[in-house]
Formats: structure tokens, C-alpha cells, sequence
């Protein structure tokens, strides 16, 4: 390769690089057997599905059901975590319930069993990703907060169901 | 012969596509188990060292009032997600927030698909109460105020 050759090689890679966009991928928690993954596949209610049961249960239970992503080749995921602490995915994904999304997270696997945190995800293709944090925003309007405040940031010191369950039997379980 | 190679191709793959939905799949199967009622998402993903008993109580209550699957740690080492809790749906079920970190006998049907463990509860039998740890054989001091 000529040196003026180089050069042009280099640019044009640069160009094709900028022109992908950004490249998301999850972070790491290093939790336990945890793997990154991106997985393309429906929200489906957990319970329906293990069981094969004949659910008539619409919007997979609207949030008092477990979720579960089962992906394009038939493995079937525990949707367990989001990116809000100590929150579950329910606010995020249930109204995608029955419809394909692109979920980019990380699984983590001890104990015989498996869970997946699903970090960002994105209803198409060509759409934009959405990160899961929407149980701090309903919790922040549930509470009269803003999404933003140090509160929300610790929804879990304040919020009245919390506060109940430890008033009746102390911080350790042992009133 | 073209069609005989056709069929036996055929046949091949559909045993095959059988063999490994029977290999992610089982249950039900009635059980009757003891465990330690717990977060999943702490217990499995080993994020706040081990969770269980007294030292994990509240962080337990944290996530099952988030919308964390609420799973049982069995006495057989594995760890399995509730799907259902004597009829009624586990997600901030009063009951199942109340009794987290507590040891119980369940009667449930038990699942396995694709390396994960499941309970549809149908009867808790027993309740000893939260699990007894002391930070000395717990190894962790959890946040929390």
C-alpha cells in the first residue's frame, strides 16, 4: 500500500463508522455467570407461558404478573430487572405486552436459574432505545416528586408500601 | 429416492425440534418444598453478597414492592421464580411482601424451561418466620437505614 494510500483507507473506515452510529451495548454488573446479551423477541405473562395454560388474562396482567421475553428462537427469559433500583421491568415493558421489542442487557445465572435485566430496549429496528427507568418516573408522579429528585433517586426510603411493611415487623423481619 | 431422502430429512428434523422442547421443558410436577421465601434478582445475581435471612430482610421488601420476581431459595440449593401464589398474582401481593426472608413448606407445581426453575404455589403449609442471621455467619452488612 502507498503511503498516500493509507490515509484514504483510514478515512474511509472512519466514514463508515460514523455513518453505523453509536454502537450500544449493555454495562456490566459483573453479577454472577452474567453474560451481556441483545435479544429480539416478544413480551409474553411468564405464568401463561411455563404453564401452557389458556390465559384470558389481558395486557399480561397489567403489572401484577411476571414478565418474560421469549426470543426469536424459543428461549424463554425471566424479564426481572431494569435499571431502576431495586425496581423489576413491569412499568417498562408491559405495555409492549404481546409485541417484539430489542432488549440489550446482561443475564446472570447461579442457583440452577437464570434472570435477565434488560437495560434498554427499542420496539424496532430502525427505533430509538428506551432506557428502563420507568418505574422511578410513575413512582416520582405517584408521590408528588419530580423523576429527578434525590427522593426518586431513593424511592425506596420513602415509598408508603415500604414504610408499612417495616413498621408491622421491624427492618430485620423480628418486630 | 428423492422424495424418500425428502421424508427422512424431514422426519430427522422434526425429532430433533422435539427433543429439544422436551429438553426445556417440564412439569408440572407436585412438590412439596422448603425454603427461604426471596428476592430473586439479589439471590441469583450474587449483587448484594447472599441474600437471605434477617440481614436481607428489608432489601427483600424493597424489590418485591419494585416489581423484582419474588422466588423461593429452596433447602435443595436451587433457586426457583414464583409465578403464582395460592391464586392470586405474586407482584406486590401484601402477603408474599410480608413474609419475605421467611423459611416455608409450600405445596406447588414445579416448572423447568430453557434453565429456569418455577413454582405456582398452591398452598403455603408452613411459616417458621424470617430466617435468623447474624452478620458474623452472613459475611455482609447490607445498606439500608
Amino acid at each position: 500500500m502507498t503511503p498516500l494510500k493509507f490515509p484514504m483507507v483510514m478515512l474511509s473506515v472512519a466514514i463508515l463508522l460514523v455513518a453505523a452510529g453509536p454502537v450500544r451495548s449493555a454495562d456490566s454488573y459483573g453479577v454472577n455467570g452474567e453474560k451481556l446479551v441483545t435479544i429480539k423477541g416478544k413480551v409474553v405473562d411468564l405464568a401463561c407461558e411455563v404453564t401452557g395454560a389458556a390465559c384470558n388474562v389481558p395486557n399480561c396482567g397489567n403489572g401484577k404478573r411476571p414478565l418474560g421475553l421469549l426470543a426469536e428462537d424459543g428461549k424463554l427469559y425471566v424479564a426481572a430487572k431494569s435499571n431502576t433500583i431495586f425496581a423489576g421491568l413491569l412499568h417498562d415493558i408491559v405495555a409492549q405486552c404481546g409485541k417484539s421489542i430489542i432488549a440489550d442487557g446482561l443475564t446472570t445465572n447461579s442457583r440452577d436459574s437464570t434472570l435477565l435485566m434488560i437495560q434498554r430496549f427499542k420496539t424496532s429496528d430502525d427505533g430509538d432505545w428506551v432506557t428502563t427507568d420507568k418505574f422511578a418516573a410513575d413512582w416520582a408522579k405517584g408521590h408528588g416528586t419530580t423523576a429527578d429528585s434525590k427522593i426518586t433517586d431513593e424511592w425506596f426510603r420513602s415509598d408508603w408500601v415500604v414504610k408499612g411493611a417495616v413498621a408491622r415487623h421491624g427492618k430485620l423481619g423480628v418486630p | 429416492m428423492r422424495r424418500v431422502i425428502f421424508a427422512a430429512i424431514s422426519i430427522g428434523l422434526l425429532a430433533a425440534g422435539q427433543a429439544n422442547a422436551a429438553e426445556g421443558a417440564t412439569g408440572p410436577e407436585r412438590v412439596k418444598m422448603t425454603g427461604e421465601i426471596i428476592d430473586s434478582w439479589c439471590q441469583i445475581s450474587g449483587i448484594m453478597g447472599v441474600g437471605e435471612g434477617t440481614a436481607h430482610h428489608q432489601c427483600a421488601i424493597w424489590c418485591a414492592v419494585g416489581g423484582v420476581p419474588i422466588g423461593i431459595q429452596g433447602d435443595d440449593g436451587k433457586a426457583y421464580v414464583v409465578l403464582k401464589l395460592e391464586d392470586r398474582d405474586p407482584v406486590g401481593d401484601p402477603t408474599l411482601i410480608d413474609i419475605q426472608t421467611s423459611k416455608v413448606v409450600v405445596d406447588a407445581d414445579k416448572y423447568v424451561r430453557d434453565g429456569v426453575n418455577y413454582l405456582v404455589v398452591r398452598k403455603i403449609l408452613q411459616n417458621s418466620g424470617v430466617v435468623l442471621k447474624n452478620d458474623a455467619e452472613y459475611g455482609i452488612v447490607p445498606f439500608g437505614n
